[in-house]
């Protein structure tokens, strides 16, 4: 009896396969051949299971970065058509003759951590074991001290980020604001953006026919990923939405006032004596919320919306703890 | 000191990926090198060096595809040859070069002249070395032009003392010497930890609660900090065990206060928290507008009731005395 494979011996020996295979592997090869299929291949026999443990593989090479081809070889068009599988050796490496610093490795190694504390550290490490491999060691004497770190606490963002790799639909439930009641949403998922410490999906929304930014924590429901795949968009579409969005950032603006020397007047960092103050902002209720920690010592002199805001989660806050 | 980790499955693929790459390039590599190197256990290294050389796929019999010179590996010595197939270290997954291409435009705030230069060069190596030439699946924007920042980021780096003007929580505002020790960021904020001279102890300060920056001598190391630790929030004997319950929408609260917590779902939880001031739990529940409730005990949901009415009754802002 062979020892029993474990998935990432498979998957080691399925990619070197591929790699040194100049024409390609047909999957009866594959199957005949690769440590972790041949002993459990029987030819002739029940491949169901084979099979799909194949298709799983594909998926876990393609989301590791590791780009399989399958092409169907010219002689056999139109007789037998079996797909061959291959790695390409220019898909796979790095840019041919790079090499880092020992303090670019340094700032790579910092990039990473930043996401320490985020659910995609995994990827992050990953990077890093790749990066690491590339032989430079770090010299991070001048970064020593700094922990920049962004959090991913919305549950939706791994899902998120894994539909906007593979380009397919999502639907979702969005809870605006203000509403009590949370509308379904289908969307084409472009990108995810983290702006001013918030995840924003932008995307195109499939029902009001343009592009849409969702604010990932007023996502109230599981993400549902389609087996409907769209094109992705075209280079600066993103941009440009984001571009739309500092656009309507610079349309809303607040007048406030606090007094010298207030923990708010440090926050707007004012000058010497100011306490009349303007400040731009994206949403409505994001602001709101960023001001409540404030709220004892600034009032808004206007909109009258965000006055009312402020007083109304106020009142809430007060309630609550009534 | 290699972290002890325990690869499995995806990870340990990818370990072993990189792994082959490094040691096409270096050859006769200690063990402990390499354990160094790449931050995990020698007992990893040597079990996915035997791993790789027992790979034997289509024409290549194990053995013959790479070959591991055993009787160097008792000696600690690592000497993997090959013939030619995996040329190199693959390069980064779509989600690895997000991961860190976005890690590295948010350093982009942090770091100096010399070091943004970097970023954009590895920035521009990343985009020609990741897989697609789509839009990355996340970005973070950064936040431009925060010269607090800069200045408390040169006094980290280079071990000096500052001088600043703070307001804490109570709105008390007093002049500070402190020997930096580490500046972290949470989405947005940065806290910088550091010995107050003035009160002769480590402490926690804000950021955007600091004015009139001044860096001052370099300062004698007091004691080594573990950068890894989540320092910025400690519990101390007299703080009071606060039961928070929390909505989905507003869980970046436990992220911050409780990050080994483990969220899981979309329902409301409930955590118990230390809190050293009650008098500040306003301001820090406020924010989140009634999605975080404190249920226990009466004094703290006293407090938060109490700032809430005071900003409710109190619209005007009036002087705070220094």
């Amino acid at each position: 009896m062979p020892e029993k494979i474990d998935l990432s011996e498979r998957l080691f020996n399925l990619t070197c396969a591929l790699l040194v295979a100049g024409n390609g592997l047909s999957k009866s090869e594959i199957f005949a051949t690769v440590q972790g299929y041949k002993e459990t291949y029987e030819p002739g026999g029940d491949l169901t299971a084979i099979n799909r443990m194949f298709e799983r593989d594909k998926t876990l090479l393609t989301s590791a970065g590791i780009p399989w081809r399958s092409f169907i070889p010219q002689e056999a068009m139109g007789d037998n058509q079996e797909f061959r599988y291959l790695i390409a050796n220019e898909d796979f490496v790095w840019p041919k003759g790079l090499t880092l610093t020992s303090k670019q490795v340094a700032l790579l190694n910092l990039a990473a951590q930043v996401w320490a504390k985020a659910s995609i550290s995994a990827d992050a490490n990953r990077a890093i074991h790749r990066i690491r491999a590339m032989g430079e060691k770090a010299d991070g004497s001048s970064l020593i001290g700094i922990a920049p770190r962004i959090r991913t606490h919305e549950p939706c963002f791994l899902p998120l980020s894994t539909a906007i790799e593979s380009c397919s639909r999502v639907s979702f439930d969005y809870l605006k604001p203000g509403e009590t009641n949370f509308s379904v949403r289908n969307i084409e998922p472009w990108s995810l953006q983290n702006i001013g410490g918030q995840w924003l999906l932008v995307g195109f929304d499939l029902d009001r026919d343009e592009p849409r930014n969702f604010l990932l924590k007023r996502i109230v429901s599981e993400i549902d990923i389609q087996d409907v795949t769209f094109e992705a968009p075209e280079s600066g579409q993103v941009a440009k939405t984001l571009a739309e969005l500092e656009l309507h950032k610079l349309s809303q603006t607040a007048k406030l006032k606090t007094s010298s020397a207030s923990a708010a007047w440090f926050h707007f960092d004012l000058a010497a004596g100011q306490t009349e103050f303007e400040v731009n902002f994206m949403d409505l209720y994001l602001f709101a919320e960023e001001l409540m920690e404030f709220a004892d010592e600034i009032e808004v002199l206007e909109p009258k919306q965000l006055a009312d805001l402020i007083r109304a989660n106020l009142q809430k806050v007060s309630d609550v703890h009534a | 000191m290699p972290r002890s980790s325990s690869l499995s499955g995806a990870d340990r693929y990818n370990f072993m990926l990189a792994l082959t790459g490094y040691l096409i390039n270096n050859r006769q590599q200690k063990l402990s090198d390499l354990a160094n190197h790449f931050q995990v256990t020698e007992k990893e290294i040597r079990s996915a060096v035997v791993t790789i050389s027992l790979s034997g796929v289509g024409m290549y019999r194990p053995d013959e595809l790479f070959f591991l010179d055993y009787d160097l590996l008792e000696e600690g010595i690592v000497d993997l040859s090959f013939a030619p197939t995996l040329e190199a270290v693959p390069r980064l997954s779509t989600r690895q070069a997000a991961a860190i291409s976005s890690g590295l435009s948010y350093l982009m705030d942090l770091v100096d002249a010399k070091d943004q230069e970097q970023i954009k060069e590895l920035l521009e190596i990343l985009g020609r070395g990741a897989l697609s030439t789509k839009e990355l699946p996340f970005v973070v924007q950064p936040n431009h032009g925060d010269s607090d920042l800069a200045l408390v980021r040169q006094a980290v780096a280079e071990s000096r003392a500052l001088k600043c003007s703070y307001i804490n929580s109570a709105g008390e505002i007093t002049n500070r010497e402190i020997e930096p020790q580490l500046l972290e960021s949470r989405e947005a904020n940065w806290f910088l930890k550091g010995f107050c001279r003035s009160n002769q102890e480590s402490r926690v300060f804000r950021l955007d609660r600091m004015r009139e920056i001044v860096l001052l001598e370099p300062f004698e190391e007091r004691e080594l900090l573990d950068a890894d630790s989540d320092l910025i929030y400690s519990v101390r004997k007299s703080d009071t065990d606060v039961l928070f319950e929390v909505d989905p929408e507003a869980f970046a609260l436990i992220a911050d206060y409780k990050p080994e917590f483990e969220i899981s779902g979309n329902k409301s939880v409930k955590v118990k928290i230390p809190i050293g001031q009650l008098e500040t739990l306003g301001r820090i529940v406020a924010r989140y507008s009634g999605k975080v409730r404190v249920l226990a005990p009466a004094e703290a949901r006293l407090a938060v009731r109490e700032f809430a009415q005071r900003a409710l009754g109190q619209r005007k802002p009036e002087a705070v005395a220094e």
